[in-house]
């Protein structure tokens, strides 16, 4: 789309929210043409602020730009044309006014904004309705808040969302072509190369997708959903989820866990890597509490605790059986 | 600050300004085409919205701040290629907020810039803008005026905007521009 093209509709839009209040079609109109390119909000938002701009009388001055402005104002007197068209312009001023409060709204929302994190480290991110994300090591998601849906798209790793209330606006986090859709609770979503898992921690979720059977998910519950299968929903003691949420306070918590599982979690937040090449050893419990990024107190202690050996190579750590 | 509010700052202090914003754009990035700094610029309204600008204390600054981090952004995806390097952008000075004679000379280019714009207009578009814009009819009114309808004069005007829109766009060095960039190019040569 050429820019002459877009200053045409961005223009149109701006003069007709300018005037009466938009109809639902017309809402939904605008809607869909400011979905439609990266570019539109932006345009929009500069039309508005020009059309906003002019109006100075030439001999006012058109540097008074704010003084023009004032014609528009809800505050000026009303009446000088008439009663009925003084209330009418106040009317017409205020829905201006809703109508600018609708669109920024829009136009925050549909812009998205996009969080990352670095390998180690984990951020938590307050939004605009009082909803938090907390974003784990080496994570992205995007937040794009609309008229009807808050949606965050979670490009890469995992996030724990505590959702806020809000009934005509349900939460819904995708991933991987899967949707977890709520309205008020918490729940966290990991993207796994190959699944994507789900734990909710306060209230219902709905898990969907393109090849997903609908399927709710409550509190206390794990599920992992693998594209074409059905979704595993396991339930799980109140503490198992606090404790495999722990990597929100910086901490990484095991009970029993695997060694190649307990791996595969605190290399997410380091660069250095551990590697256990040996499968008897890979398959061994592992039990404790580590702060995650600190891969060579766990590489030394669970070592000690499952008899093996750390060695260190660089930027890899290798795990391997003492010898006998 | 509200919306509205926000609206009206955008107009008082971004607006006026975007010419100058735009021709250091073109001054400092090579092979930067009309729609890419329409683009950037689109972007920029978009990011400074989205700010509080009672925390802004130097409107022009930050906007042209903001334009800098775009094309600091664009250059890193290889779209357009500055012709300083990034650190010389950085390390750049910015035009002054202070609202000296320039901003007055500014104000007479715009308006004669908006005098030629409302020329080309087909004489209804012309006279549509003048009732809404001028006199600050409202649009039903205007519609009375020209015994249209109100959806006919929302056309006019949306014809009437793109042209200014459009004619915003141009690149075309006005004298405040030329005073402004022979300033700019003093400080790049720092």
């Amino acid at each position: 789309m050429n820019a002459r093209s877009t200053n045409d509709e961005a223009a149109a839009w701006a003069v007709r929210l300018d005037g009466a209040q938009l109809s639902a079609q017309e809402q939904q109109q605008l809607d869909a043409w400011l979905a439609l390119s990266p570019r539109h909000p932006g345009a929009l938002l500069r039309a508005r602020a020009v059309w906003s701009s002019l109006g100075a009388a030439d001999e006012e001055g058109a540097a008074e730009a704010p003084r023009s402005l004032t014609r528009q104002a809800p505050e000026r007197p009303p009446g000088r044309r008439g009663g009925l068209i003084g209330n009418w312009r106040a009317a017409a001023a205020l829905v201006a006014a809703v109508a600018a409060v609708l669109l920024g709204y829009r136009l925050l929302g549909l812009r998205g904004e996009g969080y990352e994190t670095r390998v180690g480290e984990v951020q938590r991110i307050a939004l605009e309705d009082g909803s938090a994300i907390t974003l784990n090591s080496d994570s992205a998601a995007r937040v794009r808040f609309g008229a009807h849906q808050r949606a965050v798209v979670l490009t890469r790793g995992e996030g724990l969302f505590e959702v806020a209330k809000d009934k005509t606006r349900p939460f819904v986090v995708s991933t991987g072509g899967v949707s977890v859709r709520a309205v008020g609770t918490a729940f966290a979503v990991r993207a796994l190369p190959d699944a994507v898992t789900v734990t909710v921690t306060e209230g219902v979720v709905e898990v969907s997708g393109a090849e997903v059977p609908a399927q709710r998910v409550a509190i206390n519950q794990r599920a992992e959903i693998r594209p074409r299968h059905p979704v595993i929903v396991r339930s799980q003691d109140p503490g198992e989820a606090g404790r495999q949420l722990s990597w929100r306070d910086g901490i990484l918590s095991f009970s029993g866990e695997s060694l190649a599982e307990a791996v595969r979690e605190v290399n997410r937040y380091s660069h250095r890597q551990v590697e256990v090449a040996d499968p008897a050893l890979a398959r061994r419990p592992v039990i404790g509490i580590f702060r995650a990024g600190d891969i060579d107190a766990f590489a030394q202690s669970t070592a000690v605790a499952l008899g093996a050996k750390a060695e260190a190579d660089g930027a890899v750590i290798r795990l391997v059986p003492a010898s006998p | 600050m509200d919306d509205t509010k926000r609206m009206q700052w955008l107009a008082a202090h971004i607006v006026p300004f975007e010419r100058r914003a735009r021709a250091w754009l073109h001054r400092h990035v090579r092979t930067l085409s009309v729609a890419d700094a329409d683009d950037i610029l689109q972007e920029a309204y978009a990011r400074i919205w989205v700010l509080e600008p009672e925390a802004i204390a130097k409107p022009r600054a930050y906007f042209l701040t903001i334009i800098r981090n775009l094309v600091a952004e664009q250059a890193r995806r290889a779209k357009i290629v500055p012709m300083v390097r990034m650190g010389e952008i950085e390390s750049l000075n910015i035009i002054s907020d202070e609202p000296g004679p320039e901003r007055h000379a500014s104000a007479g280019a715009e308006l004669e810039r908006l005098r030629r714009v409302l020329e080309g207009l087909p004489a209804q578009a012309r006279r549509a803008f003048e009732l809404r814009k001028v006199e600050g009819l409202t649009g039903r009114q205007v519609a009375e005026r020209l015994g249209v309808s109100e959806s006919a004069v929302e056309k006019l005007l949306a014809r009437a905007l793109a042209r200014v829109l459009d004619a915003m766009s141009e690149v075309e060095p006005s004298p405040e521009e030329a005073e402004g960039s022979v300033r700019e190019r003093a400080l790049d040569q720092r």
